[in-house]
């Protein structure tokens, strides 16, 4: 039996928001909920357009403080106050969600866990003014697990600083970065290296096209001997800890995206059986379309209180938050796919024409179950908590 | 937003489900297959507190909040009680007494909400009929008034305890000109002339519980008797929806955890291709399924009972999809605690064919998942 002493912690059962965790959620919806149209637009720029756009967001996110939510080690005080504003950007954009979620959040967690003046004056403090633009180059195209696998990124001791070469695949905001942070092998240890963009030795590719998130650029990085001084060195860690929590704390994120992407794709689908009419009614009315629409619901409101109580539970230290963390994620991750897939089917032929808003949901929605810890890892790691809790 | 419980909420839980594995789960499976009533175990129950958790102290109760019924439920379902037993307890408890205890009068507190909190007297609740389920104001059992009293006429099925109640809380038109408005609750206690019981049903799971017709043949019933106000009937039934939605769900959240516990253990034992079959992923799949549909589980039925402890109205569009939600979603982690347990798993010794067989009732009883798909679609 599970240890449940930690559902104690709390200050009180409420299943609503409270003013305090509902500060900065306010203020986020005051200062860009005029601006939706602007927000859309992030899906149609070109790249200079793009980083415009975002970086004139980014600056009045800035006084309503949300870009420094959750950055600190002990940024599980004030999670909940984080998870009631994200959503608000769930719904409005993927793209700014994860253009904001790769730049203040993993970016800007990396940047403050360092202790290097240079490095806060120069980094943190434009970031969290919204000023700059943060990017994070981890993932590799190599197997992890296989230490004869080339195509590690390994940083070398070199004179007074050191030099990083290797290859990240895949960088979020890597075409519209002031400052991209990358991961290296240094002394088989792992250190961030913080490089601003036209650094010498730092090449960014040309944006990659995906799915789904038109807003959003991705584009590799290539490192070649690029000159890092220590103040812009974080590590090497002592061990995968930081890392670690920066990937539950994305996937805590992708469960969030998750319920914001069904959010919208049901408030779409509702709102076309509820306009759209066949033999004199509108098609809400028939069972085949309302009770399917009533399964969505479902799948939304169960990912939401799910993804709330998993936040929760972080926000305590509980140990069971990271399960509950993977359990929010595979859960939310999957529903959107079914959520998305049944509302383009209400929607109909309209629907599915390339501009519609269902049709750009069905392609976003196949991206949180494979970003992140992959549904399967996660899957794993929640029984393999399961058998340790339950020895025979 | 937050999910906290309070130590004491915690710790009568873990009392409940200490008392539930060394008093009452060892029961079950005799009981399951001889498709008979705990009375034991019913008096286990009552002696416990179990019977009448929510009402005042001076009642005969504990006086506990919804939070931690719900809590006591989900402790049930979890140490292995069976579904029938917990049935008969919800429907005792929330069904019949709590509708005497919420609309009844003083007088009619004092007379039954004792008897019942302490499991002395059983109660059942009257509402199916042959013709009406979920189409509740379409019932036609008929109360007359007549000079001594009300005169009913009519019949009920599928009324959990009903053979074995003592007493009955029972629905009938009393101006079924008015439908819905001209529904009225009456208490019948067993013994009236005219009021009998038919056979109890031979059923698919919660097979401790009886499941029994109720006839009214010319029964003469003291006006005394009339529950709540006359014609107030329909809105009294609503109400036991929110009991239907939040405490009566506990258990099947309960038994999640019970077959979560069971499968993680027996998948650490079972050897097969010289390992524990814990280490394929298909069964850790299957644990992972198990665990992700217990919490968002959880968390629906907490919200339900928080709102009540609230005394907010009864939000209907999040009652129907916590009840939607257990109903349909658990169907398919159920089906896989079988599949891990393979040929052991189908048979009744392992208690886990019991559990799927008692979790099909969650999406029939109390509304099905196609009246909770209507409720929802005609608030969108």
């Amino acid at each position: 039996m599970p240890d449940r002493t930690q559902d104690c912690r709390g200050g009180g059962m409420n299943f609503d928001w409270t003013g305090e965790q509902k500060q900065v959620r306010d203020r986020l919806n005051a200062a860009l909920k005029g601006d939706l149209g602007a927000i859309g637009e992030l899906e149609r720029a070109d790249i200079e357009g793009n980083r415009q756009l975002l970086l004139g967001f980014l600056s009045r996110m800035a006084d309503t403080g949300y870009l420094g939510l959750g950055q600190v080690a002990d940024a599980h005080i004030d999670i909940m106050t984080l998870v009631a504003a994200r959503e608000l950007l769930a719904q409005w954009s993927g793209s700014l969600f994860l253009a904001v979620e790769a730049s203040s959040r993993l970016f800007g967690t990396l940047a403050a866990a360092s202790d290097q003046e240079d490095l806060h004056r120069q980094v943190l403090t434009p970031l969290r003014q919204g000023k700059s633009i943060g990017a994070v180059g981890m993932t590799e195209d190599r197997d992890a697990s296989d230490p004869a696998d080339t195509g590690r990124t390994v940083a070398i001791a070199d004179g007074d600083g050191y030099l990083v070469t290797g290859r990240k695949p895949f960088v979020t905001n890597g075409p519209i970065a002031d400052w991209i942070a990358v991961t290296a092998d240094l002394d088989a240890q792992v250190a961030v290296f913080f490089l601003p963009c036209g650094h010498p030795g730092l090449a960014i590719g040309p944006p990659i096209p995906t799915l789904g998130f038109d807003g959003l650029t991705v584009s590799s990085v290539e490192l070649t001997e690029a000159r890092v001084s220590p103040p812009f060195v974080l590590g090497p860690l002592p061990d995968q800890g930081l890392l670690d929590l920066l990937r539950l704390r994305e996937d805590l994120a992708l469960a969030q995206l998750s319920v914001g992407l069904m959010q919208s794709t049901f408030d779409a689908a509702r709102f076309h059986a509820k306009k759209h009419k066949r033999g004199g009614k509108p098609i809400l009315h028939y069972q085949e379309i309302g009770f399917k629409l009533a399964e969505l619901l479902t799948l939304l409101q169960t990912a939401q209180l799910l993804t709330y109580r998993a936040a929760w539970m972080w926000s305590y230290q509980a140990e069971q938050a990271p399960t509950l963390v993977r359990c929010a994620k595979v859960f939310a991750a999957e529903a959107a796919q079914t959520v998305a897939a049944a509302a383009l089917q209400i929607g109909g032929g309209r629907s599915y024409l390339a501009d519609h808003p269902l049709t750009r949901f069905y392609r976003e929605s196949g991206y949180p179950g494979l970003a992140g810890t992959t549904t399967e890892r996660c899957r794993m790691a929640i029984a393999d908590d399961m058998i340790k809790q339950h020895p025979v | 937003m937050d999910f906290t419980l309070t130590p004491e909420q915690l710790l009568f839980s873990e009392q409940v489900y200490r008392f539930a594995r060394q008093e009452l789960a060892d029961r079950a499976a005799a009981h399951d297959s001889d498709h008979l009533f705990d009375k034991l175990a019913w008096d286990r129950l009552g002696q416990f507190g179990l019977l009448g958790l929510h009402f005042p102290e001076e009642l005969g109760g504990c006086g506990a909040d919804v939070m931690t019924s719900v809590l006591a439920g989900e402790a049930l379902g979890r140490a292995g009680v069976d579904g029938g037993l917990t049935l008969a307890w919800g429907a005792h408890t929330y069904l019949c007494a709590d509708t005497i205890f919420t609309h009844g009068n003083p007088d009619q507190r004092r007379t039954y909400i004792p008897k019942l909190a302490s499991g002395e007297w059983i109660g059942c609740m009257g509402l199916t009929e042959p013709g009406a389920g979920s189409d509740v104001a379409g019932i036609r059992t008929r109360a007359l008034r007549v000079e001594d009293g009300w005169l009913l006429n009519g019949s009920k099925t599928f009324i959990t305890n009903g053979s074995i109640a003592n007493l009955a809380v029972v629905y009938a038109k009393t101006n079924p000109q008015a439908g819905r408005m001209g529904m009225s609750a009456f208490i019948v206690e067993k013994g009236t002339p005219g009021f009998s019981t038919g056979r109890d049903f031979q059923k698919m799971g919660v097979r401790s519980s009886c499941t029994s017709e109720l006839f009214f043949e010319d029964c003469l019933v003291p006006a005394e008797n009339l529950l709540g106000p006359e014609n107030a009937g329909f809105f009294m039934a609503m109400q036991t929806v929110e009991w239907d939605r939040s405490t009566l769900l506990a258990p099947f959240v309960g038994s999640l955890a019970f077959l979560l516990e069971r499968c993680s253990r027996y998948a650490q034992q079972r050897e097969q291709f010289g390992r524990p079959i814990a280490q394929f992923q298909a069964v850790k799949h299957k644990l992972a399924d198990l665990k992700i549909c217990l919490e968002a589980a959880r968390s629906l039925v907490y919200r339900i009972a928080w709102c009540k402890d609230q005394k907010r109205p009864l939000n209907h569009l999040e009652a129907a999809i916590a009840k939607l939600f257990l109903g349909d979603w658990t169907l398919g982690p159920t089906h896989d605690a079988l599949l891990v347990h393979g040929g052991y798993g189908y048979c009744s010794e392992y208690e886990i064919e019991r559990v799927f067989r008692d979790g099909r009732l969650a999406p029939i009883g109390g509304g099905t998942s196609d009246i909770q798909k209507m409720i929802i679609s005609r608030m969108l």
